[in-house]
């Protein structure tokens, strides 16, 4: 199924994104990133569309997220995995130049 | 040939890269450890077989995968000097099954890439034909098989990135189904697609490392999976295969001609072949890339510099610190992460990625209906043979059209291996698609066509 609608992406878009995933661009950079996600996204707008719009939520709606404490057998389990530690710690390499 | 002799032979078609003093002719290997390959044959020599399958066998291992105190780069330039701290599974166990690990191999940065130009250490050149890619992303892991130099290489493939190589380079590949081969140590960038994988000389070798490397393993939950029977003499007799209609649309000639001449073979070895139609596949091209896009582009933000990758020098702000950290990242991957982003912020997730998952789900069902009909299906691995180096690299779009028929089976957790065929001039490759954890299945009939092919 063809899309009737030409994806535009602008320069200002491209810069707003990048921001957004942390990514610095050069001016020549953006300009033609915004020209490739145009593109891309045009090519790939043949895609049909959900029936109904986007899918049904779960029969069951999700559990509420609580913080609750884990099991001790899972914490000394999960431990158990970490190349290296110092007692209930995790060692890790020293990173950066302190 | 004994263990010692294997390794020799395998340095010296590296020459000079074996010492670590330049490239190798193919750019296949980024890190080469000939000690440890010497003293690891030494050791194992003495110990003798043991049983274990893979004895005394060279192996390479894909540069996004951990192995302890080795480097691991992920063909970028972030990681060029971070060093695993730990081997992952599947490299482990490859080596309890007397496996010779040589080294770590080249790849397109972050498994971003079908060709092997990605990567920030230069383009694997394919051993067939050294003006033309390898296919990607285990580019180096296909090269170092296809030279002669490893008798296994383990990769990992998201979209294809063992079966594009193993056709274009020649050599058998699987991708196996998500839960049979630990993620553990696998640099995993795109997590609902994305799996460790073998490549190999042969189709026995690939069986042998597939059979070592999978099963349950209590570091990655989601492996659970076991190969199960293996009867690599089964043969095609009752072997029911269809042959998929739209794998066959737009594929060069000579790709479709040695594809069907190889069914053919295949059909008269008494197998029964049917056409099969899944229009869906048409859709596989788009959800594949979206979903692998936003998967992307949350996976890539552990690479900030802290957390992984090069911290940055610039003082300031923390946001600048981190972008300037990530200014090595190669120009698919910021494409990537741009487009992932923008797929999945609120305001475009519904029209890009929630339509992408759908697409997937009525992709998958349909193969499932499909393979309801069949044991296994069968098409052309790739729509064209090996391109030359730099033919694409200015086009996305047209690179992205090459992993046509290899996403699919990413996309509906399918096993899928690349057989290469009897062809004239490049390798070709048959692809076959199995029922979700029916991975010795697939093998089996790879098996077969590859005993017909060394007959023709």
């Amino acid at each position: 199924m063809a899309s009737d609608k030409v994806e535009s992406v602008s320069v200002a878009e491209v810069r707003r994104l990048a921001r957004a995933a942390r990514l610095t661009l050069a001016p020549d950079e953006e300009t033609r990133l915004a020209r490739d996600l145009a593109r891309i996204l045009e090519a790939f707008s043949t895609l049909a569309p959900a029936e109904g719009g986007a899918p049904a939520p779960a029969a069951a709606p999700p559990r509420e997220d609580l913080v609750a404490p884990a099991a001790p057998e899972t914490v000394d389990r999960i431990l158990a995995m970490v190349p290296r530690r110092s007692g209930r710690h995790t060692k890790v390499p020293r990173r950066g130049g302190a | 040939m004994t263990p010692t002799e294997r390794v020799e032979a395998a340095l010296r078609a590296l020459g000079p890269a074996a010492e670590g003093r330049r490239a190798d002719p193919w750019n296949a290997f980024l890190d080469v450890d000939a000690a440890g390959a010497r003293a690891r044959a030494q050791a194992i020599e003495a110990e003798g077989p043991r049983g274990r399958p893979l004895h005394g066998l060279v192996v390479s291992v894909k540069d996004n995968l951990a192995v302890a105190g080795r480097r691991m780069t992920c063909g970028s330039r972030h990681l060029e000097r971070y060093v695993a701290p730990y081997t992952a599974t599947a490299v482990r166990r490859l080596e309890d099954a007397g496996a010779i690990l040589l080294g770590k191999t080249n790849l397109d940065e972050f498994a971003a890439g079908s060709s092997g130009e990605n990567s920030a250490f230069g383009p694997t050149r394919n051993p067939r034909d050294p003006e033309r890619v390898p296919g990607g992303s285990s580019s180096g892991a296909a090269a170092s098989v296809a030279a002669g130099v490893a008798d296994v290489a383990l990769g990992s493939d998201t979209g294809g990135s063992v079966r594009c190589p193993g056709a274009f380079c020649g050599v058998a590949a699987l991708r196996p189904t998500r839960g049979l081969v630990s993620r553990h140590g696998l640099a995993d960038l795109a997590m609902s697609l994305e799996t460790p994988a073998p490549l190999a000389r042969d189709v026995a070798t690939l069986a042998a490392a597939l059979a070592a490397i999978s099963g349950p393993d209590p570091r990655d939950p989601t492996a659970r999976r076991t190969l199960g029977t293996l009867d690599l003499a089964h043969g095609a007799r009752g072997l029911r295969v269809g042959v998929l209609r739209e794998y066959f649309e737009g594929v060069e000639p000579a790709t479709e001609r040695a594809v069907r001449e190889a069914l053919a073979r295949l059909e008269n070895a008494g197998a029964t072949l049917v056409e099969v139609s899944v229009p869906e596949t048409r859709d596989s091209l788009a959800a594949y890339y979206l979903v692998n896009y936003v998967e992307f582009a949350s996976a890539m933000q552990r690479f900030d510099g802290f957390r992984f990758g090069t911290p940055a020098a610039a003082e300031g702000a923390l946001e600048e610190a981190v972008a300037a950290g990530r200014a090595s990242f190669g120009p698919e991957v910021r494409r990537r992460i741009l487009l992932g982003t923008y797929a999945s912020e609120q305001e475009h997730a519904a029209r890009w990625y929630t339509t992408a998952v759908a697409a997937r789900g009525r992709l998958a069902a349909s193969f499932r209906r499909a393979l309801a009909q069949v044991d296994l299906l069968a098409g052309p691995t790739m729509p064209f043979r090996a391109f030359r180096l730099g033919e694409k690299t200015d086009d996305p779009l047209a690179m992205y059209a090459a992993d046509v028929l290899t996403v699919t089976a990413n996309l509906a957790d399918l096993p899928a291996g690349t057989v290469p065929v009897r062809a004239q001039g490049l390798p070709v490759g048959l692809q076959l698609l199995g029922r979700g954890g029916e991975d010795a299945r697939v093998l089996e009939a790879m098996a077969e066509v590859e005993r017909l092919e060394v007959e023709a």
